[in-house]
């Protein structure tokens, strides 16, 4: 479907995609258009939406054929998919081999038949070698339970391989230590594999920030890894960690009526929500269950990245969580609200026309005002809603925290990274426990680009 | 974490009576709840053995749901300050979770403490307190309960 503005010419638009007109509705200035083959519908709409004097161009959904998987619990037992408009999406694409969901959990029981020949090896970092419990098998089906295969569930992605990836012991205890090897191993997967695309999901959280743990998910995202994890279950207003970490999307739970989970952690730092009261998914031994939490609302998300990867996997972490939030059914206001983020994830949506990225990453470098040398270790702010665009005075808003970086592993000593920091004006602040600093004036934040400061930190 | 299902209660009684350390008792919907230490001192470096057992010596089912993996929780201290605590530099799934203990049933929870406090660095000699946490769903339960039960003291002996 293509709509253009009064004043252009519709059959010169088409005309530029070798397009065939089929109807015309004249009052609406659209019209439906045949492509010729081989032409992709996806990149024909991306061109479209970049021609002056077209209003928009998107695929004409028939709408009554949405595809209804046969698995048998699909329709009796699953309510997730439904909400999130899956079977629109599974329309489009259901993944691509090519996409991986890194399960960084409890483990999984890889023989269960709705993985069959889709787990890929993954690793064990823990010390625990007991038989891997439930969690982490139900956050895998849901994400990446093969669908339309007769058995079971579907999961949001039927394709993607699972990567199960094990960092909490069989009670649910996931010290940092763990969860770090944990992240890393999927980013270097990914490295390793660089036809594949890799979503992590973390479908844990605790409430304290190790800068460990900072550093692996910059890693992660660096390496065009796109990380995904549960907001928290204490029902609260500040997002636990790693959903906290900047760059992470953090992921809550909604019930079948679209609202809050009473239970789900929300705040400033959400992204958007998803099913997570009574998700029916698989569980060791080849069974099935209910489970609720946040955990389950993650792997929701992940599988949507993943489906989005599938169709688009040039795509940036960046953009992937763009595409998610800015498709995403508001609910609350009509636009950002830390009750429910961005809304409801929306897969059908997110795999229609591409949407401008919201995000840019930022680079701070702290430096000692003698020595000139860089300083790890160091908190390091970033602020908005400064009163002046041309000074940093009278800062009013921090928007996100780290520290730099004092090894040197994974990110250069002195620096702190902010991986998705939405587009603006920012400034930056530095201090140790002796010395302090502030950027001297404003720097704007693009989307899609880097921006790098420098912040002199004094007695 | 270890976790042994010991069916029989008096079994689980006979084998905590033959270890030393100090105790301290609570109870939770009907359900007994036990901290234990391996022993009343330890020197320098030596781990400290920190043991949960939930006992159910009822004749019905008991159970208690958590918002997460978390179970429980053991903080430290001295002199009233703060030292450490077992969840931190730690994760939890988000997925709600349940206990449940058959009639008659025990559950032993056991964790370490490497004298070491919340950043990290080896403390000193000295008297310390522990307390358990049980943070079941729409109860919290402290283990001793405050404030009427006797604290559960050890001491660290030695130098550094």
């Amino acid at each position: 479907m293509l709509s253009v503005l009064p004043t252009a010419d519709v059959h010169r638009v088409v005309a530029t995609i070798d397009g065939t007109i089929l109807s015309e509705i004249k009052e609406l200035n659209t019209v439906t258009v045949r492509l010729p083959p081989p032409a992709s519908i996806v990149d024909t709409i991306r061109k479209l939406q970049g021609m002056a004097g077209v209003r928009y161009a998107e695929p004409n959904y028939v709408y009554q054929l949405f595809l209804t998987p046969d698995d048998p619990f699909f329709s009796s037992k699953q309510w997730g998919p439904q909400r999130i408009n899956a079977p629109a999406a599974w329309d489009i694409t259901a993944g691509s081999p090519n996409t991986v969901v890194a399960v960084v959990d409890s483990g999984i029981d890889g023989t269960h038949p709705d993985f069959s020949g889709k787990v890929l090896a993954g690793t064990n970092c823990t010390t625990d070698t007991l038989p891997p419990p439930s969690h982490g098998t139900h956050v895998a089906g849901i994400a990446a339970a093969i669908g339309n295969n007769g058995t079971g569930i579907a999961g949001i992605n039927w394709t993607a391989g699972i990567l199960p990836i094990k960092v909490c012991n069989a009670s649910g205890s996931c010290t940092n230590s763990d969860i770090s090897c944990g992240v890393v191993f999927g980013v270097n997967f990914a490295i390793s594999n660089p036809s594949l695309r890799v979503v992590e999901n973390l479908s844990l959280g605790g409430p304290g920030y190790a800068q460990q743990l900072k550093d692996a998910f910059d890693y992660a995202l660096q390496n065009n890894v796109l990380v995904i994890a549960s907001s928290g279950n204490d029902g609260k207003s500040t997002v636990l960690f790693p959903a906290g970490f900047p760059g992470v999307m953090a992921v809550g739970a909604s019930t079948p009526t679209n609202d809050r989970a009473v239970f789900s952690t929300y705040g400033p730092h959400l992204s958007v929500i998803a099913p997570g009261v009574d998700i029916y998914s698989s569980i060791p031994g080849g069974t099935y269950t209910l489970m609720s939490g946040t955990s389950m609302a993650a792997p929701h998300v992940a599988g949507v990245a993943a489906l989005i990867l599938a169709l688009s996997p040039g795509l940036s972490p960046t953009q992937v969580r763009s595409q998610i939030e800015r498709t995403a059914t508001h609910l609350g206001s009509s636009s950002f609200d830390p009750q429910f983020g961005w809304g409801v994830v929306n897969a059908a949506a997110a795999l229609g026309a591409l949407v401008p990225s919201n995000y840019g990453q930022v680079q701070i470098t702290v430096q000692d005002n003698v020595t000139g040398l860089p300083v790890g270790g160091a908190d390091v702010a970033l602020w908005v809603g400064t009163k002046s665009t041309a000074s940093c005075l009278a800062l009013t808003q921090v928007v996100q925290t780290a520290q730099t970086s004092s090894s040197g592993t994974l990110v250069p000593v002195g620096v702190a990274p902010f991986n998705a920091v939405p587009v603006g004006s920012y400034c930056a602040t530095a201090s140790t426990t002796t010395k302090k600093g502030t950027t001297a004036l404003p720097f704007t934040v693009a989307a899609g680009t880097l921006t790098s400061a420098t912040v002199t930190i004094a007695p | 974490m270890r976790t042994i299902n010991v069916v029989i209660l008096a079994a689980s009684l006979l084998l905590t009576r033959a270890m030393a350390g100090p105790t301290a008792p609570a109870t939770v919907r009907g359900v007994q709840i036990e901290l234990r230490l391996n022993k009343v001192a330890y020197t320098v470096g030596e781990p400290v053995e920190i043991t949960l057992t939930l006992s159910n010596p009822a004749m019905s089912v008991a159970k208690f749901q958590f918002p997460t993996g978390q179970m429980y929780d053991f903080i430290v201290s001295r002199d009233g300050q703060f030292v450490w605590q077992w969840s931190l530099g730690r994760a939890f799934t988000q997925a709600f979770t349940a206990l449940i203990l058959a009639p008659r049933e025990s559950k032993v929870f056991t964790e370490r403490w490497d004298q070491r406090d919340a950043r990290g660095r080896a403390v000193p000699p000295g008297e310390y307190e522990i307390v358990a946490v049980f943070p079941a769903g729409d109860v919290e339960v402290t283990v001793p309960a405050r404030p009427e039960t006797p604290r559960v003291r050890f001491a660290i002996r030695g130098s550094r």
